[in-house]
């Protein structure tokens, strides 16, 4: 499954969710990734804390001839942390001689936070937490895995999911791609609030008039959109907006702009807009 | 320990010295012992507003700079009721002569001295508001219910939250029941629709208000102002958080009653 991911699109929904739920049995709270850019520790945001520490201690422990002297960058995902606990993780970083070059986040608070503590920041999460079994890419720890190997690279129910894991390094894990990246909004956006993303933008709330939303792909809004949201800001043509409640006082998709004419009567309100040519039109959504 | 509480809606002239001046008036009534700071520097009008003026000798600006010993020598008791009391503005001062740090510091004091400690905040969202949220427990938000009173007070919820103040309530002001009816105001459903907050109550417009400012009286004292009704409603609430809401329309019997006959047809037609 991890050696391609739009195949297991194709399998449909069902068969991600199983694999979704088979992964979460047997997940590391602390992954550390290679990437090109140089090194990225992963934080899983559901694992409590305390534990994440410990395990991110470990690690750090285990591979110290090879970390000692590193500078790695910092996945939080979703996580707020508070300043006692930022503080611990920095902590954690300097006993290990490992310097902290920034913070991936997609919570405002995290990111206000490193920033105050003298740290980048920067929007958004890869979540490579989540994608075990992947090994390091550019470096050569002692182990294929940063971790004890028995952990991920066996663990009892995915081994169905994974039949060739075999204990070596993967020659080559698949890019991530930048366009299907997604900021994630679990709140409602009040007015003079704006979140900006370079992918797509998914809202579990309301945007109330006065709040803008400008992604670079689609924009997602499960309640009212009533603010503004610009889609494909970068010049991307095929970018959509979803929302329950389609009451935008201005949309944009690429280049094209739709000023809010009022809807009257009783039009189905949850709509997807996209670009026909050079106009935003609308369509129902494809719910029943 | 006391509560303190920020009166704030971002429009101006929405009704929040108002509010501060009846709620504090309505704490008082009910037997708490109450303070009131107004915290808009250079345009003050708390004082006014309680008639209270002539007696100001220091102010919020000579207690934060230490010109006076300490905030009791500034406060000023108003001798309608038995417990409240009230810390003006400064007048000729302007927004930048208070920290935040300060506010923060006199509401710890304040804390210990009194049961409620409600703060007048000034219109915008820049250094005054700043101070005044400084040193809040909860927040209250006052708002009409006209579009671009409840965009600003969206935007200052938005700064309330991010600021983490727990306990935001909302007043919806100068409420005209009638217009509401006639579609041609906006509903507290259309207000909250954006808001979401802890609905306190509404308070209709009444003509009584403008008088009352004048003579200096709070409207809470004026048994005949369906504003001060409403205020005393709302303090009721503040005190005992699960008490229903008051019925603010003045629907006539009639109507309440051809109400009732339409929503039966209307079920038996389903």
């Amino acid at each position: 499954m991890f050696d391609d991911i739009s195949g297991a699109r194709k399998e449909g929904n069902f068969f991600k969710l199983q694999n979704f739920l088979q992964m979460t049995l047997a997940l590391e709270p602390v992954v550390i990734k290679g990437t090109r850019h140089g090194l990225l520790v992963c934080l899983r945001e559901e694992a409590d804390f305390s534990t994440t520490l410990g395990c991110l201690r470990e690690k750090l422990q285990a591979d110290e001839g090879f970390l000692k002297g590193a500078t790695v960058s910092v996945d939080l995902g979703w996580r707020e942390l508070t300043e006692t606990q930022f503080g611990d993780f920095e902590a954690v970083l300097t006993e290990h001689s490992v310097a902290l070059a920034g913070v991936l986040s997609t919570s405002l608070n995290t990111r206000t936070l490193a920033e105050k503590r003298g740290h980048k920041a920067i929007i958004g999460r890869l979540g490579l937490a989540q994608h075990q079994g992947r090994a390091l890419r550019n470096v050569r720890p002692p182990k294929p895995e940063p971790a004890p190997p028995s952990r991920s690279e066996d663990p009892p129910v995915p081994q169905v999911v994974k039949p060739a894991r075999a204990p070596e390094p993967e020659p080559e894990p698949p890019q991530l791609r930048d366009q299907e990246e997604t900021l994630y909004l679990k709140r409602n956006l009040r007015s003079g609030q704006k979140a900006m993303y370079p992918g797509h933008i998914v809202v579990m709330g309301d945007v109330n008039p006065g709040a803008e939303l400008e992604a670079e792909g689609d924009i997602i809004v499960l309640g009212q959109l009533r603010g503004r949201a610009y889609a494909g800001c970068t010049g991307n043509a095929g970018a959509q907006i979803w929302a329950l409640g389609m009451h935008p006082t201005q949309l944009r998709i690429c280049d094209a702009v739709w000023t809010g004419e009022k809807r009257r009567g009783k039009a189905p309100a949850s709509l997807k807009a996209f670009l026909q040519g050079k106009e935003i039109v609308f369509e129902p959504m494809p719910i029943r | 320990m006391g509560k303190v509480i920020v009166i704030t809606s971002g429009k101006g002239g929405v009704g929040k010295t108002t509010a501060t001046a009846n709620l504090g008036a309505g704490l008082a009534l009910a037997g708490k012992s109450v303070v009131l700071i107004d915290t808009d520097i250079g345009l003050r009008n708390l004082d006014l507003v309680l008639g209270l003026e002539n007696r100001i000798v220091f102010d919020l600006v000579d207690v934060v700079d230490g010109k006076c010993r300490s905030f009791r020598q500034a406060l000023i008791k108003d001798k309608r009721f038995d417990n409240l009391h009230i810390l003006a503005s400064a007048q000729s001062r302007d927004k930048d002569a208070v920290k935040p740090e300060q506010m923060k510091a006199l509401c710890v004091e304040l804390r210990q001295a009194f049961d409620y400690i409600l703060l007048d905040c000034p219109a915008g969202i820049e250094m005054g508001f700043k101070n005044a949220i400084a040193g809040a427990d909860e927040a209250v938000v006052v708002t009409n219910p006209e579009v671009s009173a409840v965009r600003d007070a969206d935007r200052i919820v938005g700064l309330l939250e991010a600021a983490e103040m727990q306990g935001i309530g909302l007043i919806l002001n100068r409420v005209k029941p009638g217009l509401v009816k006639r579609g041609q105001m906006l509903s507290v459903e259309d207000v909250q629709d954006i808001l979401n907050l802890k609905l306190l109550g509404m308070v209709p417009e009444d003509e009584r208000i403008v008088h009352a400012s004048n003579k200096g009286e709070p409207a809470v004292l004026d048994r005949s102002s369906k504003a001060g009704e409403a205020y005393r409603d709302i303090v009721m609430r503040l005190l005992d958080p699960g008490r229903p809401l008051m019925a603010t329309s003045d629907e006539g019997m009639w109507s309440k009653l051809r109400r009732l006959f339409t929503a039966n047809l209307g079920s038996q037609a389903s």
